[in-house]
């Protein structure tokens, strides 16, 4: 295992040189170093550069993950930094000390022949890994004259390209304390980063390796150096298990040395110190040891000839049933491996039939076995792989290429130790080309039969190209010597390879002691030990558990003989006849029980005699760490009796001798079979341990399938908890989009507003319900545009509306008419932005104003009525011929309006102009009544105001301002509110100076008449009396003449007391009947109702009244004592159709005769009545007088009222 | 040649006079010239009976003021039945009589008897007068 390590060294040792040799003067080479960056890369730089001081000798390129479409500023911003010049890379350019050098955008870099080579990026755009890419090709150019820096940024470009620089001695550090700290964790923790440092400091650390380089080289060599190395050794294998011991010292040394460089450590103790108290180190010291370093197809002819020679035969004579069974020991990370999946799938495609396909790869490196398991290898790989094998066999990612899938499922990675592990078995192939160099040839001629051993007949081994099989000329056949393909011969025997191969360190140990013992003058003691030891003991040989021969006494020849065939050390193949089962068993049971196990008597056939001994197995004490370890004795009991003797010996006694030699025979023969068997078994064994190997690597494959496995169940249940939660707020969102949508749904219902929503181009996204009255619309209508819907009215403009909305943003509205139902609609047109303010298309809504619209115009139209109205009355109150006076507000009792009329009448000459409604009054109105002045609130408007009653017939006299006074009347109301209470009042003012002239005319005209008649009848009788005889016969006639004048004037007397009006029934009777110069208390009875008669009906009746009252005097009931007139009247007939009933009875008289009262008197009085009144008048005449009846029409005799 | 005494012989005369004494005296004095009085009738209505009853009449006398009522419905029904008349009027006022009538021979009240022969022989020569 050791050995492994130590050649791995060893060859990155031959690779990892400048193009000079180690240790010759250095050549100007310049020392580079790498600087990658990513997100945050430019705080980083800016901060980096600045305590890079000049004359470091170092060049620095610059590796900025930047935006490949747009030019890159970095250049000039660094510039700024740093005083060493700044210039952007172009193909070609040479790389000098000192300059700092930037990778433009979209390229990758390279160094070829010393300088910088510009490449495009592949394709497909993505996120690249140039960083990787440099690193590598860093690593590869310069060895240990190269540092790789990585700076913040995140991802894990750089991981591999360290890996390189570090594989080919260069240094590595990281950024401590990165913004972005991606990429510097994942190098990390590939534990390919020698140190961490805050940025500031990293300039220093550069300039003091380098500076150093050199300087520490010469160093660690001398003895000194290789005790030193024995210690580091020690603490080595302490701390990590793994035993470097038989690598070449200059391997260990030189890695030694890079890690002192690394911590900048002069001297080895110091070193050793540092790895005793920090047992880190002995990790990053163990890490440097096992880098190696490996390539896909390294040696294409190499592998060229494999495909061609050995590959194809591989598959021969196996069928689907059968498995290829390839191993790759020391794969490190992969790559030979992979190589040869890919050589074998291109011989068997995938889906083809064919024999299973298995490489076993193997390695002590976990790391490496853990980055092979992935298989994922940098961009740079296309350097070595063929493009049609990238394509093929290898998916890209992110900037890497990983193996495909059923490549890696033929390849199963596990750590085995090749030195200390039983091999694989029954294999086709074997390619080890890694490893052989590094082992010491002792080691190497331990491997090949190892391999050999491993190999199928006739099967392949596939050497790296500087190894060659010399000495195993008769294990192997050269198959193509320049390409190192062999090919196993079939030995005449068979033989167990010796495993385990590794040399304990004790042994190591003892052999510097052997030399010591060797070099220092003998004691006594020790020279007598020695000669008792060689002379006197008895022979041994020391041998460990597995029985190998690690020491011997010498003088062994009588117990072992070389074995025939290969010389082995196995001691219990040398053992002599006879020997083995004991000595097998002695051993065994001397390693189980750690007793001395001693076997009398054991027979030893040897050179023709036999030999008895005691055969005593001794376990050695040893440290416990080591290997236990037994000394054989063999303790001659006797000498050799020889074969006769021993026959002979046995001849004495017939019977029992032939007896004894039956049994020796038999028990020969058992030996013999005994040892068939052993040995049967130790193949059996032997076959198991490596099966076992096998179910081991497998096991541990799949133990890491299974962490593989776990881990992805692990991130399943991680990304499916995060899908939950994501989940789970989906659905709360969902809920609360449909509540909001719900929402929405209600509030368009509810508002029965016509919405339409259309996308960007137009086209019908959705819309309410109530859109279907404005647009023909139905739900096949979404996504059509909106021009190809039906509009229920002129929509010419509609389209043009939304695309000028779409453009300026703005809103439009419209009012449009129903062409169905002609109903009014406002439509208004908007911008529909989203909540991130993003125009995604316009909103139309359709507001239905008809009932407004039906409303305003009857508002209008009632407004106009209003209008008229108030027109017509104040036209009417500007007319009338009335003096309106309005008081409209009773806390404003000053505001009085009067309208013209009034105004006039009031003679105030009252503001504003003829037509415009009342005007205010610009004074008060000055009431009396005769000559008492009425104060404001006695005047009819004030009083009707406070007390809420109106006021009627009010008579007064209005003072004019001119001094007039006019006779006025004046009806006032109040005015009420809405709560019923007073708010002001109006009054109508009349003019009635006219009607009170026009009385007081009448009056004095009535007088006048009164005064004329009176003077008429006056005058007539006057007249008569003159004329007519007062004497003798004729008197009478003058005297009646005269008597009926005075009735008429009597008649007349009434009616003027009335002032014309009529007479009343009963007043005219009276004054008929007391006209009489008749009796006195005579029995005249009036009874009637009061009944006003006409004048002209009076007139007529008071003359019949006369004549009747005359003629009751002459001849009638008053013409004597004890005689009595009644008269009684009454109001009979329908109330409609009146008639005056009355009656004039005279009674206590005597009968007349009927003749006796014809004559003027009865004539008149019913001719009167019938003529003149429409009447009815007759009388009768009674036992003791007569009776009057008359029937006078209401209608036209009675006056109303 | 009237007869003296007689100068009214064989004429038919309409009086219309609400005043019952008045009435009588003109009937009195009509028929004492011979003629035949109709009526009297004191008022509108009885005399528009009276002269659609009446098959021929010659002339008639209408007081203006009847009762209240005045006379002129029944002159415009003379007129068109083409009987001359003549209006007895207490009133010196020409405001009350129509326009129609301005023309009627009128005498005023109380009325003397030659005054009214006079007058009716006029206006039965003249008929429609």
């Amino acid at each position: 295992m050791s050995q492994e390590i130590q050649d791995k060294m060893a060859r990155s040792e031959a690779s990892g040189g400048a193009p000079v040799a180690d240790d010759a003067a250095p050549l100007p080479v310049v020392p580079i170093v790498g600087i990658g960056a990513s997100a945050g890369g430019l705080t980083a730089l800016e901060m980096l550069l600045p305590p890079i001081k000049p004359g470091s000798g170092l060049a620095y390129v610059v590796i900025q993950h930047l935006d490949p479409d747009h030019e890159s500023a970095l250049p000039s911003l660094l510039e700024r930094s740093t005083a060493l010049p700044v210039a952007v890379i172009t193909n070609g350019m040479a790389i000098e000390a000192d300059r700092i050098y930037v990778l433009p955008p979209n390229a990758g870099v390279a160094i070829e022949d010393d300088r910088l080579r510009l490449a495009e990026l592949p394709r497909p755009r993505g996120p690249q890994t140039p960083i990787d890419g440099f690193f590598t090709s860093l690593a590869e150019a310069r060895g240990e004259r190269a540092a790789a820096v990585i700076l913040s940024g995140s991802g894990s470009d750089g991981t591999l390209g360290l890996r390189a620089i570090k594989e080919h001695g260069g240094l590595t550090i990281a950024q401590r304390g990165a913004e972005y700290d991606g990429m510097m964790r994942s190098a990390v923790q590939t534990g390919m980063v020698d140190v961490v440092l805050p940025v500031a400091e990293i300039p220093a650390k550069l300039a003091d390796y380098f500076r150093d380089l050199d300087r520490r080289k010469s160093q660690a060599e001398g003895q000194g150096a290789r005790d030193a190395l024995t210690q580091i050794l020690a603490l080595l294998r302490a701390r990590t298990g793994h035993d470097f011991s038989g690598y070449k010292d200059r391997t260990v040394a030189r890695r030694v040395q890079r890690r002192m460089q690394v911590l900048q450590i002069d001297t080895v103790a110091t070193f050793i110190e540092r790895l005793r108290k920090d047992p880190q180190e002995v990790d990053l010291l163990l890490q440097d040891l096992l880098i190696g370093v490996t390539n896909f197809f390294r040696d294409p002819q190499a592998f060229a000839a494999l495909e061609e020679k050995v590959i194809p035969y591989l598959f021969e004579g196996k069928g689907p049933n059968d498995t290829i069974r390839i191993w790759v020991p020391g794969c490190s990370t992969g790559e030979e491996a992979y190589s040869i999946a890919i050589l074998l799938r291109e011989h068997l495609p995938k889906g083809q039939a064919g024999p299973r396909l298995q490489i076993f790869a193997s390695d002590i490196d976990e790391q490496a076995l853990q980055t092979a398991r992935i298989g994922r290898y940098p961009a740079a790989i296309a350097g070595d792989v063929a493009p049609e094998r990238l394509e093929q066999h290898f998916v890209r990612e992110d900037g890497t290429y990983r193996i495909a899938s059923d490549l890696r499922e033929i390849c199963l990675f596990s750590a085995h130790n090749l030195l200390h592990d039983a091999p694989f078995s029954k294999l086709d192939l074997i390619s080890c080309r890694n490893l052989l160099i590094y082992l010491t040839p002792e080691l190497q001629n331990r491997v090949i039969p190892l391999f050999h051993y491993a190999l199928n007949e006739s099967g392949y081994l596939f050497l790296g190209s500087s190894e060659n099989l010399t000495r195993h000329a008769r294990l192997f056949s050269t198959l193509d010597k320049p390409h190192r393909i062999f090919r196993r011969r079939t030995p005449i025997e068979r033989r167990l390879p010796e495993f385990p191969l590794t040399t304990t360190e004790g042994a190591r140990h003892r052999t510097p002691a052997a030399q010591r013992i060797v070099a220092d003058p003998d004691s006594l003691q020790s020279l007598a030990e020695r000669q008792l030891l060689e002379r006197y003991s008895p022979a041994y040989v020391v041998i460990n558990a597995e029985g190998d021969a690690l020491h011997g006494s010498g003088r062994t020849g009588k117990y072992l003989e070389l074995a025939p065939g290969a010389p082995k050390i196995d001691v219990f193949s040398m053992a002599r006849q006879g020997l083995r089962p004991d000595m097998r068993a002695g051993v065994h049971k001397a390693a189980s029980t750690g007793q001395v196990v001693v076997q009398k008597n054991v027979i030893v056939g040897t050179n023709g005699g036999r030999q008895t001994i005691d055969l005593i197995v001794q376990p050695l004490r040893t440290a416990p760490a080591h290997d236990p370890l037994y000394m054989i004795v063999f303790q001659d009991i006797g000498g050799i009796k020889n074969g006769q003797e021993a026959n002979g010996a046995v001849d004495d006694e017939d019977l029992e001798s032939a007896g004894l030699r039956q049994l020796e025979t038999e028990l020969r023969a058992t030996k013999e079979r005994l040892q068939t068997t052993t040995e049967e078994l130790e193949s059996t064994n032997e076959e198991l341990k490596s099966g076992n190997e096998e179910l081991s690597s497998m096991n541990e494959e799949l133990q890491s399938a299974n962490e593989e496995l776990e881990t992805s169940k692990e991130e399943l249940q991680s990304i499916n908890e995060e899908l939950q939660t994501v989940n789970a707020e989906l659905n709360s969102r969902v809920e609360d989009l449909s509540r909001a949508n719900s929402d929405i749904a209600n509030l368009l219902e509810s508002t029965q507003i016509a919405t339409l929503f259309l996308d960007r181009d137009l086209n019908v996204k959705s819309f309410t319900p109530a859109a279907k009255d404005v647009f023909r619309l139905i739900e096949s209508d979404m996504g059509r545009p909106i021009t190809h819907v039906r509009a229920c009215f002129k929509a010419d403009t509609v389209q043009d509306d939304a695309e000028r909305v779409l453009r300026t943003l703005s809103t439009i509205e419209r009012q449009i008419e129903g062409a169905d139902n002609g109903a009014r609609y406002v439509m208004r047109m908007m911008p529909y932005r989203t909540v991130d303010n993003v125009i995604a298309g316009v909103v139309i809504t359709f507001v239905d104003v008809t009932k407004m619209s039906a409303a305003e115009a009857r508002i209008n139209q009632l407004t106009r009525d209003l209008r008229d109205r108030i027109q017509s009355l104040e036209i009417l109150l500007d007319v009338v011929p009335v003096g309106i006076l309005i008081l409209q507000d009773r806390q404003k009792i000053d505001e009085i309006r009067v309208n013209r009329y009034g105004a006039q009448l009031l003679g105030h000459g009252a503001q504003g102009e003829a037509g415009s409604g009342p005007r205010l009054l610009s004074a008060g109105v000055r009431l009396f009544q005769g000559d008492r002045e009425l104060p404001p609130d006695e005047q009819p408007l004030q009083l009707s105001t406070r007390s809420g009653h109106a006021v009627a017939n009010f008579e007064g006299q209005l003072l004019r301002p001119d001094g007039e006074r006019r006779d006025v009347m004046i009806t006032s109301t109040p005015l009420f509110d809405d709560a019923g209470k007073t708010r002001g009042g109006i009054a109508a003012i009349v003019d009635i100076s006219e009607r009170k002239n026009a009385e007081a005319r009448q009056q004095i005209l009535l007088y006048e008449l009164q005064h004329r008649v009176k003077n008429i009848i006056a005058t007539v009788s006057a007249l008569a009396n003159r004329s007519l005889p007062t004497e003798g016969p004729m008197a009478a006639i003058g005297e009646a003449f005269q008597g009926r004048l005075r009735g008429m004037a009597a008649t007349h007397e009434l009616l003027s007391r009335a002032n014309w009006r009529g007479a009343p029934l009963a007043e005219l009777i009276e004054a008929a009947t007391r006209s009489l110069t008749g009796f006195e208390g005579s029995n005249v009875d009036v009874h009637g109702p009061d009944v006003l008669m006409t004048p002209a009906a009076a007139a007529t009746l008071g003359m019949v009244f006369y004549e009747l009252a005359t003629n009751a005097v002459k001849y009638g009931a008053l013409s004597k004592s004890g005689g009595r007139v009644d008269i009684d009247w009454q109001v009979t007939g329908s109330p409609t159709i009146k008639t005056l009933s009355l009656t004039w009875t005279e009674s206590g008289s005597k009968p007349i005769a009927p003749d006796a009262r014809a004559g003027f008197g009865m004539t008149f009085i019913k001719r009167s009545i019938e003529y003149e009144l429409a009447g009815k008048a007759d009388m009768e005449p009674t036992a003791d007088g007569l009776r009057w009846k008359m029937d006078l029409p209401f209608a036209q005799n009675v006056q109303h009222a | 040649m009237p007869v003296p005494g007689r100068e009214l012989e064989g004429l038919k005369i309409l009086v219309v006079e609400d005043n019952f004494l008045v009435a009588e005296y003109l009937r009195d004095m009509l028929e004492d010239h011979g003629c035949e009085v109709v009526g009297p009738a004191p008022r509108v209505r009885l005399a528009l009976d009276l002269l659609q009853g009446e098959s021929k009449l010659d002339a008639a006398i209408l007081d203006i003021n009847l009762n209240g009522e005045f006379c002129f419905p029944i002159a415009t029904a003379l007129r068109a039945a083409s009987i001359p008349f003549l209006f007895l009027t207490g009133y010196d006022d020409d405001t009350i009589v129509p326009a129609d009538f301005k023309s009627t021979r009128h005498l005023p009240k109380p009325v003397e008897r030659t005054q009214l022969l006079e007058a009716i022989l006029e206006i039965h020569g003249q008929p429609g007068s």
